[in-house]
């Protein structure tokens, strides 16, 4: 088994070698996406270090047991952790390939739009560190894999402009990756206590019958998931504004899941939420305008709430989230302010748009989109 | 965040979690049976890791929050991986983690064998998880 396994190793560390060779190949790319191609490169080239030291180990146990200090039986568990390690590096090596180094090799014009786009984004709003690569080959919606630097977006033929407030949220997973400002959430952790522990203080008051578990999984959803959740559309809607209210607008008339939750909170908690971070910021008329439609389509709906769901949801985790965010970025990063020409602007004017007339939206987006991608260009050449 | 982007970071967790487990048991073999033993300052990184990893299978998701702030995988989640989970549990962690204050030589061959259930554990959900992301 130890010859097998050794070549084993051997084939993952060829593979790794072209991946390597591939990445440093990458050519005629967004700067952003070299510097995370030079990233990913130095990952694997550490991952073919801790391969050539497997290898090593093994070379180590074979003489082992052959000049007699280690009894073949010793020998089996060594080979069965080995065996381990080698899956695990097996399974990081095709992460690898098949989540970045596979897209960045046929990288497209699409790619192309929304990675500039990505790093227009980030500079206009001083957001620390790289921005990510973005693809555009997704068969669901928006999703990261932050610690690969890479956000996968929906194909953005038509509506190049109306999706952009998305790119936004995923920033946060980015940066909840890759700096502080959204992972440290000291308010939030300090209610969430206080919350859980007046949440069995009442059901004991008041002899309220709560499941056994309740309290633990809402802590559990709330830490594990929901906190980056809320930091993120709290970020979105502070740097892009109303866009990014009718942006969620748009994606929650895409499912009917309105007070259904797993790893985001429910749509209906997080439009409210939505909703209360641009009322803060100071865009209260128009979210007068979201909620009206907001209440249409809940009345066209009629949803029900499912058991325990405002326990879920209580506002002050949310407002605790809130102000953590505000806390953070406050001093280092701009909300969104119309005027200043950025992409958010656009975005922006895109969405009043595609209110006044969705169905010439497109002929309204077509040209502007083009000239946004010659702008992005120049300035990358320039 | 995407549901795939949700299991793509609970997978980086797991197999975080098994290559700290796998390679510090690895090590306190190599120390108990002479094969190439690490040095005492390795073995004292080693010991470190070990204890930070056990650290992370809090037994159960009301813990789910160490002194740090993270989030904390349930060590009932992970064995659930494996058949004969009954055998390793939390006051078996609690125990190991007491035993290696002592030094990684303090570990004992059942200490050893508790650890590899755990890493098995963690390798077949990793698997598990990896496969729904690719698909």
């Amino acid at each position: 088994m130890i010859e097998f396994l050794a070549g084993a190793l051997a084939v993952l560390a060829a593979r790794g070698e072209e991946i390597v060779a591939k990445l440093e190949k990458v050519t005629a790319v967004p700067p952003s996406v070299t510097k995370h191609c030079r990233r990913v490169r130095d990952d694997t080239k550490g991952y073919l270090q801790e391969i050539r030291d497997r290898s090593r180990d093994l070379q180590d146990l074979r003489e082992s047991i052959a000049r007699g200090r280690l009894a073949s039986s010793d020998a089996e568990p060594f080979i069965k952790s080995y065996l381990k390690d080698y899956r695990d590096l097996r399974r990081n090596i095709d992460a690898i390939e098949e989540f970045f180094a596979g897209h960045v090799v046929r990288f497209s014009d699409s790619d192309e739009f929304l990675t500039l786009a990505s790093a227009t984004i980030w500079l206009e709003a001083n957001l620390p560190g790289d921005p990510p690569v973005a693809i555009a080959s997704t068969s669901g919606y928006f999703c990261t894999l932050a610690s690969l630097g890479i956000v996968f977006a929906p194909p953005n033929d038509v509506q190049k402009l109306l999706i952009l407030p998305d790119l936004y949220h995923e920033f946060g997973h980015v940066l909840h990756e890759s700096s502080n400002i959204l992972s440290d959430k000291p308010r939030f952790l300090q209610a969430l206590a206080d919350y859980v522990y007046e949440l069995e203080q009442q059901a004991r008051r008041y002899s309220r019958p709560l499941p056994s578990d309740l309290s633990g999984n809402i802590s559990f959803r709330w830490l594990e998931h929901w906190a980056e959740e809320v930091a993120c559309d709290t970020l979105a809607a502070r740097l892009v504004g109303p866009a990014f209210g009718w942006c969620n607008l748009h994606l929650c008339i895409r499912h009917a899941k309105i007070y259904s939750s797993s790893q985001h909170p429910a749509d209906a908690a997080r439009t409210r939420h939505i909703f209360r971070v641009l009322k803060r910021c100071g865009w209260a008329k128009e979210v007068a305008d979201m909620e009206r439609r907001w209440q249409e389509y809940l009345h066209l709906m009629s949803p029900q709430k499912p058991p325990n769901y405002d326990d879920y949801h209580p506002d002050e985790l949310f407002v605790a989230v809130m102000e953590d965010v505000d806390a953070a970025t406050s001093s280092a990063i701009p909300t969104y302010v119309p005027g200043s020409g950025a992409i958010c602007d656009l975005v922006n004017e895109a969405w009043v748009a595609f209110l006044r007339d969705p169905l010439r939206y497109p002929d309204w987006e077509k040209p502007r989109a083009e000239q946004l991608w010659k702008t992005m260009r120049a300035d990358l050449t320039s | 965040m995407s549901e795939l982007s949700v299991t793509y970071s609970e997978y980086e967790r797991l197999s975080n979690l098994l290559r700290q487990l796998n390679r510090a048991s690895l090590a306190a073999r190599r120390v108990i049976f002479g094969v190439n033993p690490p040095s005492s300052e390795e073995q004292r990184v080693v010991r470190d890791q070990l204890d930070d990893a056990l650290e992370k299978l809090s037994p159960t998701r009301e813990l789910s929050v160490t002194r740090h702030g993270t989030v904390t995988v349930s060590l009932e989640d992970v064995l659930r991986q494996v058949p004969d989970r009954q055998e390793v549990s939390s006051n078996d962690v609690t125990a190991i983690r007491h035993r290696i204050t002592g030094g990684l030589s303090a570990l004992t061959s059942e200490d050893l064998e508790k650890i590899d259930k755990i890493t098995d554990a963690l390798d077949s959900a990793s698997e598990v998880l990896f496969r729904r992301i690719q698909r």
